[in-house]
């Protein structure tokens, strides 16, 4: 199928996920008021938790309280973008699919699962107010701080991230197709976390491992750096290289997972 | 051209097995025995355009397993499957526009929404046009006579309103191809009824080619034409359902009842005598040996009443699962 057919495609079915989605979201009011006041709270705790600690001093590992202040903003936004699409999509519910056997209806439609899975269980309505907090938390740190700022550049590098987070998260998922694991989603969750700290507190194999490997320095730390114009060119290099690295093994390990996918029952 | 070709495929599971209790838990984190199941072994059949097949077998026949492997969502261990002129393994898009599964208990219409949202869903994933959408909805949902309901929360319907929803929604494409796995399952009569008439008016009028598995003997002999049993992953049967009933309907049955006390030893002289108690019985006759029997019977027996039927469907293909075919 031609890419601008698919994409029109992909966007038409996206639009309309994004409706019928709104309209089950409506029929659960207090869902929807219990996790924002839960992302207020954890937003407000985490700035005093890092303002009581630059009382003491005035940079951790390089990284200024304002820039901080940015990571915070970014963890949560880029957590709220993907918690609106491709988390809380196919990929997050993949094993009670699994052992329900409802994979099987998805696998006869006529649509590409992995980027179905971005806009299956959109969420316009829960996922707006995370995102617009994080935006004001953004705003509010680049605000006092006396860098320069490159907005176009950080935005370019979100989407970066946002595309590795995706990939990582299809490489989670796929391990449903060898044992049903319901705790993947948690390690996804868990590991995401050390991305809330700048990437410098972590030193040796382990800033290496949270670059590369668990690449939460790529998704976090890397757009704030790119924002105040710090971003070495190797940074970006090795993000590029991880992208494509993730890429390419999230296909494998799902191909390999459809083709084994044994379904439920005889 | 066969709608459906399947030639010696075989599938094979692997599955793990665990010891009792929480001992065996343990033990299983570190080593577990790794067994197979072999759901299918070597079956090979066709289908033609516009076929209406019974697929039907036990539970763990590999009915279900079958219907997967020819819908794509399994890649068959061993063996080659073409439906509609693709190879289901591809999983191509073309290829799942050109089929539609039913599975009775599972659904795929959206329980807090009305079933008209869903079928819209459909029209956007199926790349419906919008001209043939409209008519494809106003014909199916006027042969299920369902128009009411289609705006009405999923969760809300009948079991067999929902039912009829299901099938409209994979209908709305207009597949080649329909694959239905059990569609009357938990229905009332009257349901079922009404399922029946509305499957075999379209496949009259579509030509779709349909198979169908179900437990239910009434769907089999209401709709098929041709019958295929499978038990344990083999095809004990795959001919017409009139052939089925000729080749192993071999006996009539004769239940009858008597003014006063017959002796059991007189009434096994007529034939196989199946139950017996004085005043009832049940006897299992030779077709051919029957006329003479029945006549013997009320000349020479006190006969309150007689019935005559031939062995069911059911009863048959309970004789093939357990091999007394």
């Amino acid at each position: 199928m031609a890419l601008n057919i698919r994409l029109k495609k992909e966007f038409s079915l996206a639009i309309i996920h994004l409706k019928l989605n709104t309209m089950v979201r409506m029929e659960d009011k207090i869902t929807f008021l219990f996790m924002n006041v839960g992302i207020i709270i954890r937003i407000i705790l985490v700035v005093i938790f890092f303002q009581a600690i630059y009382t003491k001093v005035n940079v951790i590992g390089g990284w200024s309280y304002a820039e901080v202040l940015v990571l915070v903003g970014t963890w949560e936004l880029i957590n709220a973008i993907a918690w609106a699409t491709f988390f809380r999509g196919g990929f997050r519910r993949m094993p009670g699919f699994m052992r329900r056997g409802e994979l099987d209806s998805l696998l006869v439609r006529p649509v590409n699962l992995k980027t179905y899975f971005i806009y299956d269980n959109n969420d316009i309505l829960f996922g707006s107010l995370p995102i617009i907090f994080a935006v004001i938390l953004i705003m509010y740190g680049a605000s006092i701080s006396s860098m320069d700022i490159n907005l176009p550049y950080y935005l370019f590098i979100i989407l970066f991230a946002l595309i590795i987070q995706y990939f990582f998260v299809i490489i989670l998922s796929s391990i449903n197709f060898w044992t049903i694991v319901e705790q993947t989603m948690h390690l996804f969750i868990n590991t995401m976390r050390l991305g809330r700290y700048p990437i410098t507190i972590y030193k040796g194999i382990a800033r290496t491992a949270l670059t590369v490997l668990v690449p939460v320095a790529c998704i976090y730390s890397f757009p704030v750096q790119a924002l105040f114009g710090k971003l070495k060119i190797t940074d970006l290099g090795i993000m590029f290289g991880v992208l494509i690295c993730f890429y390419l093994l999230s296909n494998y390990i799902w191909n390999i997972g459809l083709r084994r996918y044994e379904s439920t029952g005889y | 051209m066969n709608a459906i070709t399947i030639k010696n495929v075989s599938k094979t599971f692997t599955y793990h097995k665990k010891a009792e209790g929480l001992r065996g838990s343990v033990k299983a984190l570190f080593r577990r025995e790794k067994l197979k199941k072999e759901a299918v072994k070597d079956i090979s059949f066709s289908l033609k355009k516009g076929e209406f097949v019974g697929f039907v077998g036990p539970n763990g026949a590999g009915k279900t397993t079958t219907l997967k492997m020819l819908s794509g969502i399994l890649y068959p261990t061993l063996g080659e499957i073409s439906v509609a002129g693709f190879d289901p393994r591809k999983r191509q898009n073309e290829f799942k526009k050109r089929i539609s599964i039913v599975m009775g208990q599972k659904s795929q219409l959206w329980p807090i929404l009305p079933a008209i949202e869903t079928f819209r869903l459909l029209q956007k994933i199926y790349e419906v046009p919008e001209k043939d959408y409209q008519r494809r909805l106003k014909e199916l949902t006027d042969l299920f006579d369902v128009g009411d309901i289609l705006n009405t929360q999923v969760r809300k319907l009948s079991l067999g309103q929902r039912m009829k929803c299901e099938i409209i929604a994979s209908l709305l494409h207009n597949p080649d191809v329909l694959f239905l796995d059990e569609p009357t399952i938990g229905l009332d009569i009257i349901a079922q009824k009404k399922i029946r008439e509305f499957l075999k008016d379209y496949n009259q009028k579509s030509k779709t080619t349909i198979i169908l598995t179900s437990h239910n003997m009434d769907d089999v002999q209401n709709l098929c034409e041709r019958l295929i049993v499978i038990n344990e992953g083999i095809i004990g049967y795959d001919g017409s359902l009139a052939g089925i009933i000729e080749e192993y309907s071999k006996d009539k049955i004769i239940k009858v009842q008597f003014v006063q006390k017959v002796a059991k030893k007189d009434l096994q002289l007529l034939g196989n005598l199946v139950s017996w108690d004085g005043y009832e019985a049940e006897l299992s006759i030779p077709k051919e040996l029957s006329q003479e029997a029945i006549g013997r019977l009320i000349s020479k027996f006190p006969v309150k009443d007689i019935n005559i039927s031939s062995v069911t469907l059911e009863e048959i293909i309970t004789d093939i699962f357990n091999g007394k075919g």
